[in-house]
């Protein structure tokens, strides 16, 4: 049994201006010691997927439908009690900015104890030692003294380290890293990942790897999702969609890939904005902005997630586009891609 | 931080000092300047004869340089009323000795009353410390969980009447709720309206004034303290509520509160050790601003229950023309700003880590 099963997974908030479904059928499921990336633009719904897990959106204005199935309990069955004991317990979580993910007036050691005794029927002083090696482990000197500190006399990247400490202080089955080096600098962002690529052997930890940037799903993650407009849009695994990616906006993504050797004068960005979730465009919503677009496209139903027939692993993708034309299209951005390197 | 404490410490001085200067100056020299007021006659008073501001002037040295009057008001200020300042007012017995019951201050003495401006500051001040920190305690009382329930549940029928209940109270004046107050439950059930009505009278409130408070017996206090601090309360308690709610609508949207909660931390726990902890910090300031300046006289309070406390003395002293006593309280006002300053200061470095840095 999967470590983590999500079925169906979708989320509708419920704002002034009408119903929004952030997250629209989104399934995937992850094993023990396996890394997951998600994918996809600004406001397709990554976050929306991870705080619909962890049960930590609005009630009264968020309604969520599916199944989410850790080691085969559905969590969204769950009372609130409940669910607070698997959070930070069974599913720890790290956010993109470091800077406000930390409270204020509370030093550093504080609020790792409270990560600690919040689970865990420890003494003050275990629980001190366990905040402590903790900080160690994620590479912190002087722990000791870093424990009395306050946030704000951490760096940007510490905190950061302090979050994962703090997240994997009672260890966590799932740590879902919601854009853990966005906010951060280049330097410290290929040191952050060194660490979560670290934990993943040390730790045992399945991990949840959200992120805007395919570079960052490329080095760490076994499996990939690839979001767009609260869908799938493409989803498998990361060697199969590298080597093949089917779905325009993969394509897209892979396009404004930053290649090591050029630097960021080849970015280049997919044309157009993500859709507005309050009045989606009907049928694929990818198709406003989709460079192979059919009248197909523009209707319903949304075109379905479908097996790559070339492909002997589990790797779906959703577009109405027929298989010859893509195997072309991705050859020939690959080959592109491959003359740029 | 001791250094900060200091540093607050020697600046609180600092302002003291520049008060002292400018009242003394304004009250003194300034007016006295003025054409057909002698410094004198306006520290003497409204109502005073030729030869009593001819006193007053011999007794103030009022002829000397400014520079060392305000040296010696300064002194007399700062180390006490001198053995020349005793001799003036009191009765020297034989033996070189005062009598027991001589009065003179540091702030002077009032020439309306004959009594020193010490004296009756003092008499004034229990009333209206009395005043202020029951009040106060009202209003943290009432505006704490009214607020931070109010946030929670924004836009609840709760919510909205709180809201609409904010408004009212900060738009009416305390003397609106006060006599309101006084006439339903002072008056009304203790005059011939109530024998007509149930047969009997109740005295459930007095209808002003105030009782010293005692250890022994602290029931008198209370039962006089109660409508005027609660109406005094409820003006405050709107404002902390609005501001309270606004301040926990944007502390519960913070990225560390998520995080609170998505380490499992339970609701109660993440609202109060996370939420209000960071909110009530602005709060903090505003309150020792409060206190400093009702401490310095809540005067529509006061008069509307006829207590007689700083407020209350500042109309009069200026009605009369009291200069010593207006300066007095002056100065007693200033000091309790600056004094609540400087703890709201050095509190607030404690509560807040961020600024005992910088
Ligand atoms: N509390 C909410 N109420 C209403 N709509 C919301 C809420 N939270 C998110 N949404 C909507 O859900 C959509 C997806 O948001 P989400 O935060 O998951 O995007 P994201 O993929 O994480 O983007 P980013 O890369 O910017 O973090 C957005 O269009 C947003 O408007
Ligand atoms: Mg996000």
């Amino acid at each position: 049994m999967a470590l983590l099963e999500v079925r169906d997974l979708r989320t509708t908030f419920r704002t002034d201006d009408g119903l929004v479904t952030a997250i629209d059928g989104v399934s995937f499921s992850l094993e023990k010691g396996q890394v997951l990336g998600i994918v996809g633009e600004s406001g397709s719904g990554k976050s929306v997927t991870s705080l619909s897990i962890m049960g930590l959106l609005p009630r009264g204005s968020a309604a969520t439908s599916g199944q989410v199935l850790l080691d085969g309990r559905d969590l969204l069955t769950l009372g609130e009690e409940e669910m607070r004991k698997i959070r930070g317990q069974e599913i720890a979580m790290i956010f993109q900015d470091p800077m406000t993910s930390l409270n204020p007036v509370y030093t550093v050691g504080w609020q790792l104890i409270e990560a600690v005794r919040l689970h865990q029927d420890v003494s003050q002083t275990a629980a001190t030692k366990r905040a402590r090696d903790m900080l160690a482990a994620v590479g912190i000197p002087n722990p000791d003294e870093r424990l009395r500190q306050y946030p704000h006399e951490f760096s940007g990247g510490m905190r950061q380290r302090v979050m994962i400490a703090m997240a994997l202080a009672n260890d966590p089955k799932l740590l879902i890293a919601d854009e853990p080096t966005t906010a951060l600098d280049v330097t410290t962002q290929a040191q952050i990942l060194e660490l979560i690529r670290r934990l993943r052997t040390d730790f045992d930890s399945a991990i949840v790897m959200i992120t805007h940037d395919l570079g960052v799903v490329a080095e760490i993650c076994d499996d990939v999702l690839v979001m767009y407009g609260g869908r799938v849009a493409e989803q498998g695994g990361v060697d199969d969609i590298f080597a093949r990616p089917r779905h325009p906006y993969t394509w897209g993504l892979m396009g404004s890939m930053p290649s090591r050797s050029h630097g960021m004068d080849r970015l280049q960005s997919i044309p157009g904005s993500p859709p507005s979730l309050l009045r989606p465009p009907p049928g694929c919503r990818f198709s406003p902005r989709c460079p192979y677009v059919m009248d197909i496209c523009r209707g319903d139903p949304p075109p379905p997630l479908r097996q790559v027939e070339d492909d002997p692993h589990f790797h779906v993708e959703a577009c109405h586009l027929d298989a010859a034309s893509k195997r072309e299209e991705a050859a020939r951005l690959l080959a592109a891609q491959e003359i740029v390197r | 931080m001791i250094r900060y404490t200091i540093r607050r410490v020697l600046w609180g001085v600092l302002v003291l000092l520049v008060i002292t200067m400018v009242t003394f100056l304004l009250f003194g020299p300034v007016l006295q300047g003025q054409k057909g007021l002698s410094a004198a006659s306006t520290i003497c008073g409204a109502r005073c004869t030729t030869e009593r501001i001819a006193f007053t002037e011999a007794y103030l040295g009022l002829n000397r340089p400014w520079y060392e009057q305000y040296g010696t008001y300064l002194k007399r200020i700062v180390v006490g009323p001198s053995e020349r300042d005793r001799e003036r007012a009191c009765e020297k017995r034989p033996d070189g000795s005062f009598a027991e019951d001589c009065d003179v201050g540091r702030l002077g003495t009032t020439f309306v009353r004959y009594r020193s401006v010490d004296a009756v500051i003092r008499g004034a001040l229990g009333t209206t410390f009395s005043l202020t920190v029951c009040a106060a305690l009202v209003w943290l009382l009432l505006s704490i969980p009214i607020g931070v329930l109010s946030a929670l549940r924004r836009g609840s029928f709760f919510d909205r009447s709180t809201m609409v209940a904010v408004l009212w109270g900060q738009a009416l004046p305390v003397y609106y709720f006060g006599l309101l107050a006084l006439y339903f439950l002072a008056y009304l059930p203790n005059s011939d309206i109530a024998i007509d009505l149930v047969g009997k009278r109740f005295e459930i409130f007095p209808l002003g004034g105030y009782a010293d408070f005692e250890l022994a017996n602290p029931w008198p206090w209370a039962w006089h303290m109660i409508l005027p601090a609660g109406c005094l309360a409820l003006q405050f308690a709107a404002l902390y509520v609005r501001m309270l709610r606004s301040q926990m609508l944007s502390i519960m949207g913070e990225d560390y509160i998520r995080t609170a909660r998505a380490k499992g931390a339970p609701g109660r726990r993440v609202v109060v050790r996370h939420g209000l902890r960071n909110a009530l910090l602005p709060l903090v300031t505003m309150f020792g601003m409060d206190i400093g300046i009702l401490i310095g006289g809540a005067i529509l309070t006061e008069i509307t229950f006829g207590l007689d406390g700083i407020g209350h003395e500042a109309v009069r002293a200026v009605r009369d023309l009291d200069v010593p006593l207006t300066s007095g309280i002056v100065l007693v006002g200033a000091l309790a700003i600056v004094t609540m300053n400087i703890l709201v200061d050095l509190f607030y470095a404690v509560l807040d880590p961020r600024v005992r840095l910088s």
